[in-house]
């Protein structure tokens, strides 16, 4: 049999069997004829009973494995390490691609051999109507809707950064951030463990492209849907969601050297004053959002310190 | 004869002789074909005119033409309207492309059919040695080292947008930007006129490169010598020149709606407390910026009253 234009890599972890199966449908729709692509499904540690090889028996390019060590990091390096495709695309355990997601995908790479990693619009399907106040926070959940298309290889500013749920890679970004994760298990803790809310693995992921000469785009032909449980939109979840976020993309903007100074206290007093009349929700997922991103920075500034590195 | 692939178009206004020489032979040793490129030289209202003493017989022949309404934006496309290559170069009257420059240009508009704009390094080359504490403006007055090729097509984040010399431009773009242009005396004024140092003509194209769905990109391969006369280095020139093109940009980004919000009174005041701990220079240099700033912010709130 010849090698797969494109694999799809699913990891999961204890996951909502209907949203799987869900997940599952969404892919079983593809206008992308079966032969052309293969199905990789990482069982990252789940103690259910999910019979995940049932799910995806339609697919005879499919391959179920089970990885003991749990963090998102280490299910999608065994992806990568399974996956025999040049093309990677990788889905969640709750994300439904619309059905010419792949097709599209392959047509991409073809047309912009430049770009290492790129990824679409991530539409919501809620379980339940969400808040109105949530709107401002639902960049958290990786909600991306936009109209036009970007793409760019200049770090930093307003670069257009895949996020996981439905990114496509060439293995060749893959691999190289498989190499480095291996010489920096630091890292690989950059991404969700379990229960931890932690999740930049994906952006160190998407920039890698950057590393090795390629560049990153979002297209908004590219689409999908994550499904979102109620328990999304509870605000206790979105503070918790934010810390995280921004804790673990401030280690990660010190480890690639793109760490902007830390606030000077004139303007931290500045940012006090014009903040006082702003709603009382929104200002305490501001203080939550800088408690994360000073603690970051104090625990990076200890990593980097000297004495870490053996210097006296 | 089949249409030239790429239009190269000088314009000057009153040149120093020998820079002008200088950049006409740079372009009569590329390796680019001959019959590949045209060359016009726009003579923008010098006195005396250039036809009195320029020699267009010799290599590489360029076209002499007069444009007579003075401005760098009016020169320019005037060339454009005069030439027929798909790819279009501006080269400035003291740029010297590197043997190669034409040919890599072209090379780049096949590979990446996706950019409306492109350019390269411009490496300086100094009539008198710089002093060291101007290096941290020399962006200002064009020089440009690559360490890695970088391209885009985010509308507000410029780092990838070329500088105007050596800047190549898909002939859509820079017909689009003429007919956009005509009727817009605000856009049409952001050129350098004569003495006068505003200009962000060159960041204008690539927005419009942006608006037709193309990016833009700098290339480490493409290079030019930029022949940077002593007077640039001078104090008193860099603080006008990093005002106006100050004014000239926030102008631009203002009619793109891509401008930072102006500041609050509060922001004011600690941007005015932090620039009391700085040098004196920097200090001079960041109130230029400021009053560039302040003036763009003022016409523009003039305009929509």
């Amino acid at each position: 049999m010849s090698k797969p234009e494109i694999s799809v890599l699913l990891c999961t972890h204890n996951p909502r069997p209907e949203f799987v199966s869900e997940a599952m449908d969404g892919l079983r729709a593809q206008t992308l004829s079966l032969e052309r692509w293969e199905l990789i499904v990482v069982d990252n540690g789940s103690t259910g009973a999910l019979d995940l090889s049932r799910l995806a028996a339609w697919q005879p390019r499919s391959c179920i494995v089970r990885e003991d060590q749990i963090g998102l990091t280490h299910a999608r390096l065994r992806a990568f390490a399974e996956a025999s495709g040049d093309l990677f695309v990788l889905v969640d355990d709750d994300n439904v691609l619309k059905a010419d997601f792949l097709e599209r995908a392959i047509a991409l790479a073809r047309e912009w051999p430049f770009l290492g990693a790129f990824g679409g619009q991530s539409h919501p399907r809620w379980e339940q109507s969400p808040p109105d106040w949530t709107r401002r926070y639902w960049h958290l959940l990786g909600i991306r809707e936009f109209l036009d298309d970007r793409w760019s290889n200049v770090l930093g500013g307003e670069q257009p950064v895949p996020i996981g749920a439905g990114m496509v890679l060439r293995r060749c970004v893959a691999e190289r951030y498989a190499e480095v994760v291996a010489h920096n298990p630091a890292r690989a803790a950059l991404d969700r463990a379990g229960g931890k809310l932690t999740s930049c693995g994906d952006t160190d992921l998407a920039l890698t492209a950057i590393d090795i000469g390629l560049g990153t785009g979002q297209f908004a032909r590219l689409e999908l849907h994550h499904l979102m449980p109620a328990s999304r939109v509870d605000e206790n979840y979105l503070a918790e969601l934010s810390y995280g976020i921004h804790y673990s993309a401030t280690i990660l903007a010190s480890f690639r050297q793109l760490l902007p100074p830390a606030p000077s206290r004139s303007e931290r007093l500045l940012k006090w004053y014009e903040g006082r009349h702003v709603d009382p929700r929104v200002r305490k997922f501001d203080r939550i959002e800088r408690a994360a991103r000073d603690k970051a920075r104090r625990e990076a500034a200890r990593y980097h310190a000297p004495w870490r590195n053996g210097a006296k | 004869m089949s249409s030239p692939a790429l239009s190269v178009i000088i314009c000057t206004h009153n040149p120093r002789r020998e820079y002008l020489e200088r950049a006409v032979r740079g372009l009569a040793v590329q390796t680019l074909p001959r019959e590949r490129w045209e060359l016009v030289l726009v003579d923008n209202a010098s006195d005396p005119s250039l036809n009195l003493w320029f020699d267009s017989s010799q290599p590489p022949q360029p076209r002499l033409i007069k444009e007579m309404q003075l401005g760098l934006t009016h020169a320019r496309l005037r060339g454009v309207r005069e030439t027929t290559g798909e790819i279009i170069v501006f080269v400035d009257d003291d740029n010297v492309l590197a043997p190669d420059y034409l040919e890599q240009a072209e090379a780049i508009g096949r590979e990446w059919p996706r950019l409306g704009t492109w350019g390269g390094q411009t490496l300086p080359e100094w009539e008198v040695t710089p002093p060291e504490w101007t290096q941290r403006y020399w962006n200002w007055i064009g020089v440009r080292e690559l360490e890695r090729d970088l391209w885009s097509n985010l509308r507000n984040d410029m780092r990838s947008a070329p500088f105007g010399a050596g800047m190549c431009v898909r002939r859509v773009v820079a017909e689009t930007y003429a007919r956009v242009l005509n009727g817009d005396r605000l856009r049409l004024s952001l050129g350098r006129t004569g003495t006068q140092l505003i200009g962000s003509e060159d960041s204008d194209l690539a927005f419009t490169a942006c608006d037709l769905r193309l990016g833009n990109g700098i290339f480490t391969r493409l290079k030019l010598t930029h022949i940077i006369p002593r007077q640039r280095l001078e104090e008193k020139y860099l603080l006008r020149l990093v005002e106006a093109l100050t004014f000239s940009n926030t102008l631009l980004m203002l009619a793109h709606g891509v401008a930072a919000p102006i500041p609050s009174r509060a922001q004011r005041a600690l941007q005015f407390y932090q620039s009391l701990f700085i040098a004196r220079r920097a200090r001079s240099f960041d109130l230029a910026r400021w009053r560039g700033r302040r003036k763009a912010w003022r016409l523009a709130g003039s305009r929509q009253s």
